[in-house]
This record gives structure tokens, sequence and C-alpha cells, in this order.
């Protein structure tokens, strides 16, 4: 996405109301063409960002940029944004057609045009033969395609999504999730989509930005995200993540919990700590290994405290009678078919891996260093 | 044996909600069933009544339609029904006329003192009713205060009060409160995202004005 021209800049925006800080120093920019998910949890500032990003709301500080120009003191008319609300903001009184030419009326092109234009637009969204129909007579998934077609109908250069899909249920969550990409992608429209729905962004955003109380927690492509999570809180607020609290740093590359001693390759920046420095050591639950070979390192004695099936796999939780300090229980997700070659059950001891490459550093609280 | 006892104790706490639900479903239909009685009684049976009489005549035969057609053959008597339509539409419209922009004044606006103009506009529903006429006819009686041009330092106006101007005036009054309070409601209940939706989508204040707050208000009609 680098070569791609950047089309969207917010450069250390804040906003604050009253005595509350909603947004606090968010920078990051968005390619032509690219979509962008914020995520965080409720409250976190996700909307504040998109309705500043929109013109909807003025920041207190810092500055948004569109094609390089500084929009600050455009209304949202003039950010050829197209907005799908949380929970749609449809016109009640207007039926699917009447809504979604609302914006194309403006542009004075004649009626046979514009119901042209709307009869496709209702095609793209599968909507065809609704038409007539008002808001209160659709389904949910149905009134988030025709608020869909209403912000697309004016051929925006920016689509900004509210959590378009919270309101519906996981089936048509997935359905719409799939759509919404592909006429993205097909339109080509730089999109950003707040959520806070993990598996969304995971799935559906070419880069993720996750908010924790109005900071940029990160910013990354969701591999990154899930694979290099910058901090405790992004690593549990994406999928699940085993902390090993209680460690110190010996040396690079070489940390202690008790009287075991972990080798951690390509560190996160953890070079940096020094030695002595109190860390907390995480890992992925599928990065576990229940068999290697027996020389590698970060080979531990553990004991299968209990089993979840989960179909494909299994949840293990793994007690660990040697680390002495904190590091207890970890959890392992490990391949059913695995599981069964191991022939582990409850209170089976096995040896357990924890790959030099897999795990990550993170400095305890008060240390500041950024990774 | 601790979650055998926990269900145990749990059990009795859903059929009691059970039972309150009941109850109050039950208060609700004979809350609606009071409710259809007394309109029965108070307004479908006096007009019953008032049908029954318009068909027959004084010796108690049915007559059918001949008292109405007599009614609209007498030309005083027609007259009234056309002036009481008459009175009423023009209420009706001076009231949300004039209600419309106090409403939308008291909820849209940045407007001072608005809690001085909301108790204003409700004045009428607390003042008696008598007031009105006694304070119309000091203004505009035969012998007013504006009639008569403040005791003939002004020239005087006459807007011949005792008619339908006068009636008018009063009903308008007496119906202004209502039309704030129905038409405030109705702007403050408008969803604020429609409006964002509206100007994201090119609408101005005009346009927003005619697409979003009028049909809110429409719903608020019917209780004219
Ligand atoms: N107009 C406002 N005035 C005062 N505080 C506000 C205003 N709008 C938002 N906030 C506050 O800012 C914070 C962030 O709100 P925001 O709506 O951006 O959260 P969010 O991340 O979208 O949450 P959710 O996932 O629940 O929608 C919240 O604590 C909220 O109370
Ligand atoms: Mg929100």
């Amino acid at each position: 996405m680098n070569d791609k021209p950047t089309y969207l800049q917010v450069q250390n925006v804040s906003k604050v109301f009253g005595q509350f800080t909603a947004l606090q120093g968010i920078s990051f920019s968005a390619a032509r063409g690219e979509f962008i998910s914020i995520l965080g949890p409720s409250g976190c500032g996700k909307t504040t960002l998109l309705r500043v990003i929109a013109g909807l709301e003025r920041q207190t500080r810092g500055t948004v940029f569109i094609e390089g120009r500084d929009v600050s003191a455009f209304p949202v008319s003039r950010r050829k944004v197209g907005i799908v609300f949380q929970s749609y903001a449809l016109f009640p009184n207007l039926t699917a057609r009447e809504n979604i030419a609302y914006g194309l009326k403006r542009q004075g092109k004649p009626r046979s045009a514009v119901n042209a234009h709307v009869d496709e637009l209702l095609d793209l969204v599968g909507l065809g033969g609704m038409g007539r129909k008002h808001p209160a007579q659709l389904s949910g998934g149905q009134q988030q395609r025709v608020a869909l077609a209403r912000a697309i109908a004016v051929a925006p250069d920016l689509l900004l999504l509210d959590e378009p899909l919270s309101a519906l249920d996981a089936k048509v969550r997935q359905k719409l999730r799939g759509e919404i990409r592909q006429l993205q992608q097909r339109l080509g429209i730089t999109t950003i989509m707040v959520t806070h729905d993990q598996e969304e962004a995971l799935t559906m955003a070419d880069r993720i930005l996750v908010i924790e109380q109005g900071r940029l927690a990160q910013d990354g492509t969701p591999h990154e995200i899930y694979d290099k999570p910058a901090s405790p809180f992004v690593a549990n607020f994406i999928g699940t993540m085993n902390f090993i609290e209680g460690a110190t740093k010996i040396d690079n590359g070489l940390y202690g919990i008790g009287n075991t001693r972990l080798r951690i390759s390509g560190e996160n920046g953890s070079s940096r700590l020094p030695a002595g420095c109190r860390v907390t050591l995480a890992i992925r639950p599928e990065d576990i290994l229940l068999q290697g070979d027996p020389a590698a390192p970060n080979r531990l004695n553990a004991r299968v405290a209990g089993m979840e099936y989960r179909g494909s796999l299994f949840r293990i939780d793994l007690c660990l009678p040697n680390a002495t300090h904190g590091a207890g229980t970890l959890t392992a997700e490990v391949p059913t078919h695995a599981v069964r070659h191991l022939a582990i059950t409850p209170d089976t001891n096995l040896p357990v891996y924890l790959p030099v490459d897999r795990l990550r550093v993170y400095a305890n609280e008060g240390v500041q260093v950024r990774i | 044996m601790s979650t055998i006892t926990a269900e145990k104790q749990l059990k009795p706490g859903t059929f009691t909600v059970a039972t309150n639900l009941d109850r109050e479903q039950w208060i609700k239909r004979l809350l609606i069933v009071l409710v259809c009685v007394w309109l029965m009684v108070v307004v479908v049976l006096p007009l019953f009544q008032l049908l029954v009489k318009s068909v027959i005549d004084d010796s108690g035969r049915f007559v059918g339609l001949a008292h109405f057609i007599t009614y609209f053959k007498t030309p005083a008597l027609s007259q009234a029904l056309f002036n009481s339509l008459f009175v009423s539409t023009v209420t009706t419209l001076f009231a949300v006329g004039l209600g419309f922009p106090w409403a939308y004044a008291l909820t849209r606006t940045r407007m001072p003192a608005k809690g001085f103009f909301k108790a204003v506009a409700m004045m009428p529903l607390f003042a008696p009713t008598l007031l009105n006429g006694i304070a119309l006819v000091y203004l505009f009686g035969r012998k007013g205060l504006i009639t008569r041009g403040f005791f003939g330092a002004l020239p005087g106006m006459d807007i011949h009060v005792y008619g339908s101007v006068g009636i008018i005036i009063a009903e308008v009054l007496f119906t202004f409160p209502q039309a704030v309070l129905i038409l405030s409601i109705a702007l403050t209940m408008t969803d604020a995202r429609l409006y964002e939706a509206a100007e994201s989508l090119g609408a101005g204040r005009v346009r927003s004005f005619f697409t979003v707050t009028l049909p809110a208000c429409a719903t608020a009609w019917p209780a004219r």
C-alpha cells in the first residue's frame, strides 16, 4: 500500500469535551483505496475520531489533511465523504429509493439518470425490487444495505463506517463483511471503519488502528497487530495472550523466572532495557508446542491441569510446577490430531516448548521504553 | 450441594417475576377496558342519543333524514355549521402557524431566556378560561382600550370582537400552549444523526428542515 499516494492524513489530533479528553495526539495516514479499521473497546474514542475526520466534530488540536489540503475548517458537505452511521440513521419518512437518491438531488441530474443510478445501486447492494419499502419495513441487514447505498451514491472519495455491522446477527454480519469489502475494493474507495469486533477488523482491513483511551496504541497490518502487539493491552484486546509475569532480564535475549532461563530471539526493542529490569513475557496459546527437539531451548516441564474441546482444537491449561514465580499456568491451543497423537489426557506430565521467536517481551509499568 | 440449594432459592424468585408480569398485563388490560367504557359513556352514548333523536319527530315517529334536509334548507342553520368549520380551521392554522416558530425557537436555537418564553407560552393553560374573555372584551370590546384608542389618545380601532374574530382569537389563545408543547416534543425527539446524515449528503438547512424536521413534526399532527 505504500506505493499509493496518501489520501487522508490525520496529524496530532486531540479532542477535549469540557474536562474530558476523548482523543489525544492521534496521527495516522491512509493511502488511496486503503481499508482502515479503527478498533478499540467501548468509549475509547472511535466514533469521535471518525466524526473529526468526517467534519461533524471539530478537533481541539491537530490537523486533518485530505489530499494534502488542510480541511479542518471544512464542513462535512465539503469533504466528499460518505457516512454510514452506527444504527444507520435512514430517513424514516422516505422509501429506500428516496433515501438512496437523497444525495443525488442536489447534483442537478435529470430524473431519469437519477432513477437509473438508484436502480444500479439497489442491485449493487442486493436490494433489487425493495426500493418502494420504507426503512421500518426492512430488516436490519436490509436497512444496513440501504445506508451503504445511500453513502456511496454520491460517489464519495472517503467512506466512513461506524460499526456498520454491530446491530446484526452473526450470519448476516459474516455475509455483509465480505460484501462490503468486495464493494470497497471494486470501487476503490478509501474506507475507514470503526468496530469493536476484532475478527471484523482482522478479516476486512488492510490496516488496523488500535485505540486505547483516546490514544493510538498501535497502527499496523492485521498480521503485525496480531503477531507483534505493541503492548499487553493490544495483545489482550486482539486474540488471547499468555502473560508470564515476574520475569527479569539477565542479558540480551536471556530472561529468568525463578530458576528457569528463557531464550528469546528477535527482540522487540527490549535490547534497550537494562539487565535486571522486571519484564512480562508473553506468548500466544497456539504458539506453545507440546512436542519438539528435546535439546531445543525453552523446554519446560508441565502438567495438564485441564482440557477444553473446541472441535478442531483443544484448549489445554498447563501447570508449570518448576516456575516458582507467577508463571503458574499457561493456556495452549493444540490441534485435535496432535492431542490424539500425543495421547494427552488430564494430569499427563509432558514437556512444553516456548519457541524463541514467538515470545514477546514487555517492560513492566513505569519502565519507559516504547517498542 | 450448594448448587442445588441455589437452584431451590432461585425458583420462587422466577415465579414472582412471572406473576408480577401477569399482574401488570392484567392491570393494563383492565385500564384499557375502563377507558373504553368511559369513552362509551361520555362520547358514544350521547352522540348516539343525539343521532337517534335526529331521525324521529316530536311525537316519536321515525322521519328519516327529514330533519337534516330542513337543517340544510334553513340558511341560518347551515350557515352555523359552516361558521363552526371555518372557525376551527382558521384556529388550527393560526395555532400551528404561531406555535411552530415558537417551538422551533425554544428547541432549536440558542435564544436567551428560553425558560421565560416557555412559561409565556404555557400561561393560557393556567389562567382561568374566563380571563381570556374578559381581557379580550376590555381590550377590543365596544368600549375597549384599543377600540377607543386608549381613551382617545390614539385613533381607535374596532376589530369587531363580538363575532368570529373574537372567537378565533380566544380559541387560538386557548390552543396555543398545546400546539407549542406537542411541536416542541416532536422537535426535540428528532434524531440528531438524521440532520448529520442530511448534511453529509449535501443538504442545506432548508432541505433538512423540509426532509427531517417537518416529517418528524407531521407525526405529531393527529394530536391536534
Ligand atoms: N459530545 C460529547 N460530549 C461529551 N463527551 C463525549 C461526547 N461525545 C463523546 N464523548 C465521550 O468521549 C468518549 C469517547 O466516545 P466515543 O463515542 O468516541 O466512543 P466509542 O469508542 O465510539 O465507543 P462505542 O464503541 O461505545 O461506540 C466517551 O467517554 C464519551 O462519553
Ligand atoms: Mg461509537
